[in-house]
């Protein structure tokens, strides 16, 4: 068992997690907290896959792809906020 | 292991230590203003001794004064943070626990 | 990269355990915290992959950025009323749904995980191709090189969705008469004295990862996030260091407009979009990342402040 292995399989639990709490949450902003912890489990896979194959170097490509990506993330995370701070004006609160 | 490296340890250790008792306060502390106390001292100065366990392991000066102003910086922000949150927590009138 | 040590095992024993956290505190700013919590944990997992540019981007951006975000979307978002009971609104579709959600989530786990068990180590043809091309790319870092030389094209449309973003939430959110940059002020002489002690230097460490992520970890974009860190900073804490409404929209795309001219500019000089000589490569991409540093800084800090307008009072921990 390698480190990356290890974070790897780490990553795909994040992703349930992530999943599974986007789908069955009730709040808003939680579900956006769950596609947040999703995004970050599927990097932590990308990246331990880029630590397995390769030598000393890892593969840079899947670097930038998720450096990318988490400004993109970043990106939807805010707009999808600033929608959910507008649709809350008349919803029961905040707590689930 | 040589002996720096046993007193790296120790200090290690030692600053987990203090960490513990941080988080324990944070637990256990009955207002925000304790909490706030054993955050701030506690963890700060675990901090330290973490950073001297870490600049015995990768000595040099650029290492050290790297080292020296993460410290500072963290001291700096910890007691603008606690003032901040303390302030706050005066102005909304939570008032300071006492022994019943 | 040796065995697994003890680091390892926690920290990957860590993450899942503060995700489910995240989820199932009942209170969101709770949540939110560990989610704070839980970037910067991942950023150690970034840096145990030996990926110090993500850990960089992770720490900055995914925890700090996104942690402000959060908090401040909560802070507008009136809670219920102190003292009332949850109401508990246990039906059948709602359980159907959270079931269904659970085995979905072990079904994405189980297959997620026989993916990472069976992934072959032969290294990828990409791979080899980039460490060919590296020493023309004008920078010594790999990761930067990609970023802005071999995959420019997708760091160009990164940060046109970037404008996008703040233009949706320039729309959606603040108050459209609010000043360029509004947010709440915290008026009080420490943290006043702290801003100006800080200001400069987080604006030299800006600098700094801009001009070392050539050849080393860094960069444009995690520059931006402590230049943009910085601005939240000094308008929290009151320094005079607005900028004019008019002058907002030429920073928020000049950036990107610049990094537009230059793409283009290489169709005239090389005969391709984006195609940089080797021997001048470092300097136009030198000039597309200052203004990414700047572009992306603005864009990050609006993102932060038309997110929603001055928090009401009653809401709050």
């Amino acid at each position: 068992m390698t480190p990356a292995l290890l974070y790897g399989l780490s990553g795909a639990l994040l992703v349930a997690i992530g999943l599974a709490g986007a789908i069955a949450s009730r709040s808003l902003v939680r579900r956006i907290l769950g596609f947040n912890l999703l995004g970050s489990g599927a990097f932590i896979i990308i990246i331990a896959f880029a630590r397995r194959v390769a030598g000393p170097v890892p593969d840079p490509v899947s670097h930038a792809l998720v450096l990318t990506g988490i400004v993109v993330t970043v990106s939807a995370t805010a707009v999808a906020l600033a929608l959910a701070v507008r649709l809350h004006d008349d919803e029961d609160g905040r707590d689930e | 292991m040589t002996a720096t490296d046993l007193l790296a340890a120790a200090l290690a250790a030692a600053g987990s230590l203090f960490f513990v008792a941080g988080t324990l306060g944070l637990i256990r502390f009955p207002d925000v203003y304790s909490r706030l106390h054993a955050l701030t001292k506690a963890d700060n100065v675990g901090l330290g001794l973490i950073v001297l366990a870490t600049f015995l392991r990768a000595p040099g000066v650029a290492n050290g004064l790297k080292l020296g102003a993460v410290w500072l910086l963290i001291l700096f922000a910890s007691a603008v943070a606690g003032h901040l949150i303390a302030r706050e927590a005066l102005r909304r009138g939570i008032r300071p626990w006492r022994r019943p | 990269m040796n065995g697994v040590g003890f680091v390892d095992m926690l920290l990957a024993a860590a993450v899942p355990a503060l995700a489910a956290a995240v989820m199932l505190y009942r209170d969101l700013f709770r949540a939110t915290v560990v989610f704070i919590v839980l970037g910067l944990t991942i950023a150690l997992v970034w840096v145990r992959l030996d990926a110090p540019d993500i850990a960089l981007a992770e720490a900055a951006v995914g925890a700090g950025i996104t942690g402000a975000l959060f908090m401040r979307a909560l802070g507008a978002i009136p809670g219920p009323p102190r003292g009332a009971i949850a109401v508990d609104r246990v039906s059948f579709p709602w359980l159907a749904v959270r079931g269904a959600a659970v085995v979905l989530a072990a079904v994405a786990a189980l297959l997620l995980a026989w993916a990472v068990l069976t992934v072959p180590s032969s290294e990828p043809v990409v791979t080899r191709l980039v460490r060919d091309a590296a020493p023309e790319s004008g920078v010594g870092n790999p990761v930067t090189a990609v970023l802005l030389n071999f995959r420019g094209y997708d760091t160009l449309l990164e940060v046109g969705v970037l404008l996008l973003a703040a233009l949706g939430v320039s729309t959606i959110g603040a108050d459209r008469h609010a000043a360029s940059l509004g947010g709440t002020r915290v008026r009080g002489p420490v943290i006043l004295a702290f801003a100006h002690f800080m200001l400069p230097g987080l604006a030299v460490v800006a600098a700094y990862l801009l001009w070392i992520g050539a050849d080393q970890p860094g960069g444009a974009f995690q520059g931006a996030a402590v230049l943009a860190g910085a601005w939240l900073l000094s308008a929290f804490a009151g320094v005079a260091a607005d900028v004019p409404a008019r002058r907002m929209p030429v920073l928020l795309a000049g950036g990107f407009l610049l990094f537009l001219l230059v793409a283009a500019g290489m169709i005239a000089i090389n005969g391709g979009l984006l195609r940089f000589a080797p021997a001048t490569a470092k300097w136009w991409l030198l000039l597309i990342e200052s203004g990414l540093l700047i572009s992306c800084a603005a864009i990050l800090a609006t993102l932060v402040f038309r997110l929603t307008d001055d928090e009401r009072p009653e809401a709050g921990p």
